[in-house]
């Protein structure tokens, strides 16, 4: 088993990790992130439930919700903008002037039928289309730049001026694409290339995408990858678009239409494989060195920060506490996803910095949901006692080695 | 005075380090700037450092730190050692790979 993981399965994450395409789409998403949380807090200020505040914040809506619309409703924006970058950074082309030509392209390719510019798709309901489009941008500018097709000026000007003229080619050249399509062929181009992601989209809003999502950031931690990081590149613009659509409804004070956007606050909270159990189980060790473990790990945990426990007890490549700990991830997914399913509990529908302590990020990601609070704290429970059976065997082994140590 | 970077995925596992490394680095008597970052666009850090130590969970990005700066030190964090905080004996990796040890 160990051998398999070692052999197959990391070479593999290793390539997926490194492929130019995934990392700038990787890289590129998490300028959504700060902004989407700056939206985020717009809600949780105008929805603080509180009854008298919702009555006063009423009054107030366009003061409060202006940050919420040029943050959550220009995700697609910003992901086109870090995206584009970071494709550039990654191709080897120059960023600023890539991200310029994606801005420019991006507009051709969501015309409305009348030549105006579709400010719909500014929000997240673009972001794929900016993920394609990023990708042609810098595919069409490094070919241009590679056949030396650009302007090039004289010797004597300075380079600042004739850099801004390289990229006029490729500006022209992507522009034209995106005309021939929209305007010339007359294609939806966003219609279609989002039906062309929407399988994906499905599949992870569906218990068993999401549970096997879950189970695969933990089998890359097991072999000592970062899983969530790896995944990003497919799972966050889902998981994003996802989230901006909840976002809307919580503001709207309507029902939250998506399950699929938990795995933050519920499964991967104290650190993915919900180590919290794991780092009570050391803290209450009689071994030394797990005894002092715990307790190095325990604040980081309270900000979801694991890499202590993951590492140095291991959890890498241990198959021992591997177990547990991609048990607990699968077990917490279901039941989370079965209590929002029937709404036993709330839905998490407000972008939270992934470093909110456990319990509070529960409460405030679900819209300020009580239920869901608690059940955050039996997941603590339900982790501790997964966990403890295997922390056993594990514990023992390690008393064993310091009873040596000691003679 | 030495630049020590660490790198990993949001720069936050690696700021634990920084503390212990920069305690063994006093007590040895040992001058030198540790810092932790994330790993995304950090081209103007991993410039400036003269030795890059790379978080075990994000160690696939070694190949291309090697790649853009083929005369760079970089190494990835022994695993125990970067579970266990064990800034003396990171401290003595980064050192090594400073060609001081």
């Amino acid at each position: 088993m160990s051998n398999w993981l070692e052999e197959k399965l990391l070479p593999a994450a290793t390539k997926f990790a490194q492929n130019k395409f995934l990392s700038a789409v990787r890289d590129g998403v998490t300028i959504i992130i700060p902004f989407s949380i700056i939206g985020a807090f717009a809600l949780i200020v105008g929805q603080f439930p509180i009854q008298s505040w919702m009555e006063f914040t009423d009054q107030y809506a366009r003061y409060i919700y202006c940050f919420s619309t040029v943050t959550l409703d220009l995700l697609g924006i910003f992901s086109l903008i870090g995206i584009s970058y970071n494709m550039a950074v990654q191709y080897g082309v120059d960023p600023i002037t890539n991200t310029a030509i994606a801005v420019a392209t991006f507009f051709m390719a969501t015309l409305t039928s009348d030549g105006g510019i579709d400010t719909g798709v500014f929000s997240a309901t673009g972001m794929f289309t900016s993920i394609v489009v990023s990708y042609v941008v810098t595919m069409v500018y490094k070919f241009l730049v590679k056949k030396n097709i650009v302007i090039k000026m004289p010797d004597g000007v300075p380079p600042a001026v004739s850099n801004s003229f390289t990229c006029l080619l490729p500006g022209l050249a992507c522009l034209m694409i995106a005309w021939l399509i929209r305007i010339v062929l007359n294609i939806q181009i966003n219609d279609v290339i989002t039906a062309l992601f929407s399988p994906l989209v499905s599949g992870m809003n569906s218990l068993p995408g999401y549970v096997l999502y879950v189970f695969l950031m933990c089998l890359l931690w097991v072999v000592g990858i970062h899983g969530d990081n790896t995944l990003s590149p497919i799972a966050s613009p889902i998981t994003l678009a996802l989230m901006a659509q909840n976002m809307e409804a919580f503001k709207n004070g309507q029902p939250i239409p998506n399950i699929a956007t938990f795995s933050a606050m519920f499964v991967v909270f104290s650190g993915t494989g919900c180590t919290i159990g794991l780092v009570i189980n050391m803290l209450l060790s009689k071994s030394k060195r797990y005894k002092e473990l715990g307790k190095l790990s325990i604040l980081p945990a309270c900000f979801n920060i694991n890499e202590p426990a993951v590492f140095g007890a291991p959890v890498v490549m241990n198959p021992i506490l591997a177990i547990p700990y991609i048990g607990v991830s699968v077990i917490l997914t279901i039941c989370t996803w079965l209590l929002m399913q029937f709404n036993i509990i709330g839905r998490v529908c407000v972008e939270v910095p992934w470093t909110t302590p456990p319990i509070i990020g529960a409460y405030l990601s679900t819209g300020f949901n009580l239920p869901a609070a608690i059940w955050n704290f039996v997941e603590i429970v339900i982790s501790y006692l997964v966990y403890r059976p295997f922390f056993k065997k594990q514990e023992a082994m390690e008393l064993e080695m310091e009873k040596e140590v000691e003679k | 005075m030495k630049k020590i970077l660490l790198c990993c995925a949001a720069g936050m596992s690696t700021s634990l380090l920084v503390q212990k490394m920069q305690s063994a680095a006093a007590a040895e008597n040992f001058e030198c700037e540790i810092e932790a970052v994330p790993f995304t666009i950090n081209e103007p850090k991993i410039l400036q450092a003269d030795v890059v130590l790379l978080g075990p969970q994000v160690r696939f990005n070694l190949k291309s730190i090697k790649e853009r700066y083929p005369d760079k030190p970089a190494e990835t964090i022994d695993m125990m050692a970067y579970g266990m905080c064990d800034g003396v004996k990171i401290l003595k990796q980064a050192k090594r790979l400073l060609g001081l040890e």
